[in-house]
């Protein structure tokens, strides 16, 4: 190697070492401290704990049985704490400035609480439906934080979030972010049991941004509309299935998920009743076809155009035409490119609950807003 | 034909009938025999779905037989072409060229919106494979090692996977998603018409590609032996493009891009015949690629399609292509 070459080597090597930022904590230079709120009590969400303290407020996202493990927490400090204390733990600050999502469904709780125009990074933006929570997004000029669901860490730390909610299932890079300075906290809300518990998540937000009241009081108004519509027992006599085949295979939630959960709360049995488990059970097409002409109701979750019918979902596959459902015009249809079924559904479970009676004609008057009988 | 090729042709031709009648008749719903004779000679079943499950597994059976015959002779006229034994619609990224036309189109925006999607889509496709072979025919000019031309059909594989990609990005979420199911790959799901089209283009184009035994016979022993036999290079070559582009394109606008076949076959077939006479060897390769696309078929349902296709056809078809590497390597390390 020739001296040219050492010294353009001692040079890049001096480069890379003197390039060693030192990383400073943005929230150690800021007020942390807030008043201690009033405290709320959970009743049915499993996914998280409140703990309260004279000095902070602990929040703990974790894992439910039969996920991957993981755990999370975030402190709101209620006094100036010491720097050991503050070290290693992830502290909220007082005023909120800027937030950042991994899902949209995280929207729907920001939206309740008044929050939304503190967002600023989402992850499939373009994947909003239009209304109210799309004209908030442009108004803030929200920016796309992700490439397919993976952060982009030059577009989240642009956005200079005070925090960023993620899924649990990127544990992995959260961590990374946590290091690089980006406060990252799990949300697992899909992982509840039931819809209300889901929906009981919007009192862990509520505690981030001091709104307790309006969450308990909203919360208690939806469970109590809830539990008045939903039915005791499912009824056998009416079975349904649920979804779209996915290529080959058709994908049918357990029947411990939360979909299954709304739907026999509405009085349906689902097919799979006996079929418990943390994923999707695959099952060939054919099965399904055979399955078909034995159940009563069909329900749908998808994105299709607006106007879709009866007609040309037969249209997708002539089998469809031999299904009992749709011979008895009993396909019940949410669909997602023109209702806001992702993000406000999450918070309006009992809407939901009121749309699958009206179309299983339990209750006479309602005007639908999720689901609706296929015509 | 010496007996041997008789004797392999027989053989073929009695496997492809036998898988065909089992990934007809059997599936996880269980249908009597009776019925399905029944279901099969009137049309109507005693359990309405039955009919349709039925005819699905047969279309599905039908599509793989053509679509793996039509790969396997793109694959062996392009071999002959590019006197490459590694040539293949998908080494060569003419697959490629085919799923971005697919993807300009579905991912573009108009898979639902007209009724004209199913010709737009095989247009489109076509159009793609073609541009990325005459692509690829005129860089050949310029490269005389018949490795570096590989790399560079890789090259443009990967150039117009970026494009797919970009247009991935922009789409919106239920096109994204018709792509994604489209780009496992899969002989399942084309309905009648679609499935009559399939047909009549593999089988046509095929049919055609007899007409290129003598050019092919004499390809092979050279450009120069091709001149001296007084057959049109140009006219020739021309016709070898469309219907390698025509068959590629159209196995991969219906079933998805699928790998291995189109140059896994012609070898085995060479391995086994030896013969070099195309007369024999085109309706060989044709029977030898349907009885990998259904036996591959087969697979994927007794998996209960947890396995995809292409991972059934790159687990035959990639040690073939590191065999055939090994052996290119030893003719190259004896010159």
């Amino acid at each position: 190697m020739g001296k040219n070459n050492l010294s353009l080597c001692s040079v890049f090597i001096g480069f890379l070492f003197f390039s060693c930022v030192e990383h400073q904590d943005k929230l150690e230079m800021s007020d942390t401290s807030s008043q201690k709120g009033e405290e709320v009590a959970i009743e049915l969400a499993e996914g998280f704990n409140i703990t309260y303290q004279d000095e902070f407020t602990k929040i703990e996202t974790h894992s439910l049985v039969g996920n991957e493990d993981f755990q999370d927490s975030i402190f709101i400090l209620h006094r100036q704490m010491t720097p050991s204390f503050t070290k290693n733990r992830k502290i909220v600050p007082k005023n909120w400035t800027s937030i950042c999502c991994q899902s949209s469904t995280h929207l729907a709780y920001l939206q309740q609480l008044n929050q939304t125009d503190l967002v600023t990074g989402l992850c499939g933006l373009s994947y909003v439906t239009k209304g109210p929570i799309k004209d908030q997004l442009e108004k803030n000029k929200t920016a796309e934080i992700c490439i397919g669901e993976a952060a982009q860490l030059e577009s989240l730390l642009a956005q200079n979030p005070e925090i960023y909610f993620t899924y649990p299932f990127s544990s992995e890079q959260n961590r990374e972010l946590d290091k690089k300075g980006v406060q990252t906290f799990m949300i697992a809300e899909y992982l509840e049991k039931t819809p209300l518990a889901r929906l009981e998540w919007i009192k862990l937000f509520a505690v981030l941004f001091q709104q307790e009241k309006q969450a308990s009081t909203y919360f208690d108004q939806v469970k109590k509309e809830y539990l008045q519509l939903a039915q005791e027992d499912p009824d056998t006599n009416k079975k349904f299935i649920f979804n779209l085949p996915f290529g080959d295979t058709w994908y049918a939630p357990s029947s411990n998920s939360l979909i299954v959960q709304l739907l026999e709360d509405a009085g349906l049995y689902y097919y799979f009743h006996d079929e418990v488990g943390t994923e999707n059970m695959a099952h060939p097409n054919e099965k399904i076809w055979e399955i078909g002409g034995q159940v009563s109701y069909w329900v749908i979750v998808a994105s299709r155009p607006e106007g879709f019918n009866l007609a040309d979902l037969v249209a997708e596959n002539e089998v469809y035409g031999t299904f009992k459902s749709v011979i008895h015009h009993q396909v019940i249809f949410c669909n997602t490119a023109t209702t806001d079924y992702f993000i406000k559904g999450v918070i309006e479970p009992h809407i939901m609950l009121k749309d699958l009676l009206f179309a299983t004609h339990k209750i006479r008057e309602h005007n639908p807003v999720y689901f609706r009988l296929l015509k | 034909m010496i007996h041997q090729d008789k004797l392999l042709i027989s053989v073929v031709i009695i496997g492809v009938a036998a898988l065909f009648v089992l990934n007809v008749s059997y599936g996880d719903v269980s249908i009597p025999i009776a019925d399905q004779f029944y279901i099969l000679s009137s049309g109507k079943a005693e359990i309405s779905s039955w009919s349709y499950i039925l005819e699905n597994r047969l279309f599905r059976s039908i599509t793989a037989v053509l679509g793996g015959g039509a790969l396997a002779v793109s694959g062996l006229i392009l071999q002959v072409y590019f006197r490459n034994p590694l040539a293949g619609p998908g080494v060569l990224g003419i697959t490629s060229g085919a799923s971005l036309g697919v993807a300009a189109v579905i991912l573009g925006g108009f898979a639902l919106e007209n009724q004209l999607t199913g010709v737009s889509v095989i247009l489109s496709g076509v159009i793609g494979a073609s541009l990325v072979l005459f692509l690829l025919l005129f860089l050949s000019r310029f490269i005389r090692n018949q490795v570096t031309l590989l790399v560079v059909g890789l090259m443009i594989g990967y150039f117009t996977a970026a494009f797919v990609n970009t247009l991935f990005l922009w789409a919106d979420q239920s096109e994204t998603r018709a792509f994604v199911i489209w780009g496992l790959g899969s002989f399942e799901g084309l309905d009648k018409t679609q499935l009559i089209t399939f047909a009549l283009l593999v089988l046509l184009v095929t049919f055609i590609s007899v007409f290129t035994v003598k050019g092919l016979n004499a390809m092979a022993l050279g450009h120069e032996y091709l001149r001296s036999l007084g057959i049109r290079t140009a006219r020739l070559k021309l016709l070898m493009i469309i219907i390698t582009s025509v068959l590629a394109a159209t196995v991969t606008v219906y079933c998805g891009p699928i790998s291995f076949i189109g140059i896994a076959v012609p070898q085995i077939i060479r391995l086994i015949s030896r013969s070099k006479n195309h007369a024999f060897l085109i309706p060989a390769c044709f029977l030898g690629g349907a009885f990998l696309g259904i036996s591959s078929d087969l697979i994927v349902r007794l998996s209960a399609n947890s396995l995809p296709l292409n991972t059934v056809t790159a687990l035959v078809g990639a040690p073939i292509i590191i065999w055939t590497i090994i052996k290119m390597n030893r003719q190259f390390a004896s010159l």
